[in-house]
């Protein structure tokens, strides 16, 4: 198919790397990677893609410099739960000869805002360079022919920050008078967290979930205990239950409980099979210093925000 | 302030389906409050929305339902009532943002699954009755029509509205929704790479109606045939030309021809063929005229040849 699709000469075989996306929420930079921590529909959100190139530097390597005064870079959101019932728009589509060289000369970054209110579950970034048409190499190019693309995603909720939090009376559920629970259900990695992962608060200690809400999101100690003990309990679920079959060298989907783990997992250390088993095997005879190190893990990531 | 719409994650509505399923619609009228106790909402900022929030969405679409029939009898068509339906949604508030963009909850498949089960269960089952098997009641199917997604009994009529809306200066802004037919919309909305973008949906609407007038003498089959074979071709282009970044005229020429050079291609078969359009669709025997993959193969060629 692409031998079809692609007939024409175009930027993909020069660029060397793709680019790095990151989003700017309420001023706090985050790697697309690494989730979007604490967005909600309030943030301002600001989209960037630092490229490593220069569009005119690329397009000199390519041999498309007669295409460059025509061409153009936009960047094609898309957001909702699901493709399906998603939408999709156009964020910024300008000629490339706008895109300025960064301040280091070595790359150019492309920046947008987007409406936080409009978006939810994640966004897929698709950046484009495209030819408004021209001739090249005698090859004529159709108004539109794409020169370059690629995408990145986005998760706006799913992580630590954001799975479903519920109130429930503990008492008229037989679930005795503790503060909150963390319910773990999941047939596989591959299940969002989003579904998989369910904090019950409980609703006959009004004073208590009065407090959490009262807290700072960065600096509360009861969020930071309710924070690492989700952390502890979403892993040890997942790592001692042997029918899941997690394995920290698989990709997992954006969003899914297994991403989310590999992120958990890398805060504490563990980043290769050999030392997940050693950590599967602390959870089974030290449960209490692994949760120990889960808090250590929010408190760094707590320290670390501004 | 956005206005959160509860969600039921769709683990949770299989519980509360076979409920609806053996209720009869006038039995799961929810009165004035709108609760479930496993609802959720997300922490993302706003305002729970009001029960009188969502007592303006119920109230005029009872009335419509109720007009066709709700509860007792159900209408030979629904789709004059789920044009009203459309209008209903394109209303209502929470859905909405500044410049007529869906809200981030309009989004959301459990806000949906709420609004069909909670807010409006007894017009949703009303719409589509379950089949009450005693082993599964209501069904694969008609569960889809109660949670959120591509079928729901109402986030497909929201889909129309956010995809086929002509614009708030139009003059007849709702003609595509009031127009086009059940089997229409699902042939444009169940394909996201085209129909996400409300432009692109607009400009295919338009040419699948113009399409339908000019060949109003031939059977649906037919039209559907060349409709499919159309947007195959405008999906072969968008991999080298994104459709979202064309102009608006270069989009709609593109999307024209797509149709026309079918349609041309199916009246070139020679006349000595029989039966031109009974041709098409029986590429297994042996073709007096063009075959159907013959045509399919032509028109390609003409497509990547960009003439």
């Amino acid at each position: 198919m692409s031998r079809i699709a692609f007939p024409y000469p175009t930027l993909f075989p020069h660029v060397r790397q793709q680019g790095c996306w990151e989003a700017s929420i309420d001023g706090n930079q985050r790697l697309f990677r690494e989730g979007s921590g604490s967005w909600d529909y309030d943030c301002h959100l600001e989209v960037g893609c630092r490229l490593p190139w220069t569009p005119v530097t690329l397009f000199e390597q390519a041999d498309l410099g007669p295409l460059l005064d025509g061409a153009r870079l936009a960047v094609v959101i898309s957001t909702g739960s699901s493709e399906g019932t998603g939408r999709r728009f156009v964020a910024t589509d300008l000629p490339v000869r706008d895109c300025l060289p960064d301040d280091d000369g070595e790359g150019t970054t492309v920046r947008i805002n987007l409406e936080s209110a409009c978006l939810c579950n994640r966004i897929k970034a698709c950046l484009y360079i495209y030819s408004a048409g021209g001739e090249i190499a005698g090859i004529n190019l159709l108004s539109g022919s794409i020169l370059y693309r690629e995408e990145a995603t986005l998760q706006l909720e799913g992580d630590l920050g954001s799975f479903p939090i519920r109130s429930l009376g503990f008492s008229s559920h037989n679930l005795g008078s503790g503060l909150w629970l963390v319910d773990c259900q999941a047939e596989s990695p591959e299940d969002p967290l989003i579904s998989s992962v369910v904090l019950l608060l409980n609703s006959d200690r009004p004073e208590f979930i009065e407090q959490l809400q009262s807290e700072s999101e960065q600096t509360g100690i009861l969020r930071w205990a309710i924070r690492s003990d989700v952390m502890a309990s979403a892993l040890s679920w997942l790592l001692l239950n042997d029918e899941l079959s997690f394995d920290v060298n698989l990709e997992w989907p954006d969003g899914s409980l297994g991403a989310i783990a590999i992120g958990w997992l890398s805060s504490l250390g563990v980043n290769r099979q050999a030392a997940l088993q050693q950590l599967i095997e602390e959870m089974r005879r030290e449960p209490g210093r692994f949760r120990q190190r889960c808090q250590s893990a929010c408190a760094l990531s707590a320290e670390d925000a501004p | 302030m956005t206005q959160l719409i509860p969600q039921i994650p769709s683990g949770m509505a299989e519980a509360l389906l076979p409920e609806v399923a053996l209720a009869r619609p006038e039995n799961l009228d929810p009165g004035d409050e709108f609760r479930y106790s496993q609802a959720i909402t997300q922490p993302t900022g706003g305002l729970p929305i009001t029960d009188v929030h969502l007592k303006q969405l119920r109230e005029p679409i009872v009335i419509s339902a109720r007009k066709y029939g709700f509860p007792g009898s159900r209408p030979s068509s629904f789709l004059d009532f789920e044009l009203e339906v459309a209008e209903t949604l394109a209303q209502w508030s929470p859905l909405w943002k500044a410049q007529g963009q869906p809200s981030g909850e309009a989004l959301r498949n459990d806000c949906w699954t709420f609004i069909t089960v909670v807010v409006l269960p007894d017009v949703a089952l009303w719409r589509w009755p379950a089949k009450t098997d005693e082993d599964e009641p209501g069904g694969r199917s008609w569960k889809g029509r109660m949670v959120g997604g591509t079928r729901n009994t109402f986030q497909r009529i929201f889909r129309r509205v956010m995809c086929l809306d002509r614009g708030m200066d139009h003059p007849d802004r709702w003609g595509l929704i009031r127009q086009l037919q059940e089997d229409d919309f699902s042939a444009i909305l169940e394909r996201p790479g085209l129909s996400s973008n409300r432009e692109i949906a607009v400009c295919l609407g338009e040419e699948y109606l113009a399409m339908k007038q000019r060949l109003s003498e031939l059977s649906a089959a037919v039209r559907q045939d060349v409709y499919r074979q159309a947007t195959k071709a405008i999906r072969a282009y968008g991999v080298v030309q994104p459709l979202d970044l064309m102009p608006a005229g270069n989009r709609t020429r593109l999307i024209q021809d797509a149709f026309r050079r079918y349609e041309d291609e199916l009246t070139a078969v020679p006349p000595s063929t029989p039966d031109p359009i009974a041709s098409i669709g029986t590429e297994t025997e042996p073709q007096p005229g063009s075959s159907r993959k013959q045509v399919r193969k032509s028109f390609l060629r003409r497509l990547l040849d960009g003439g």
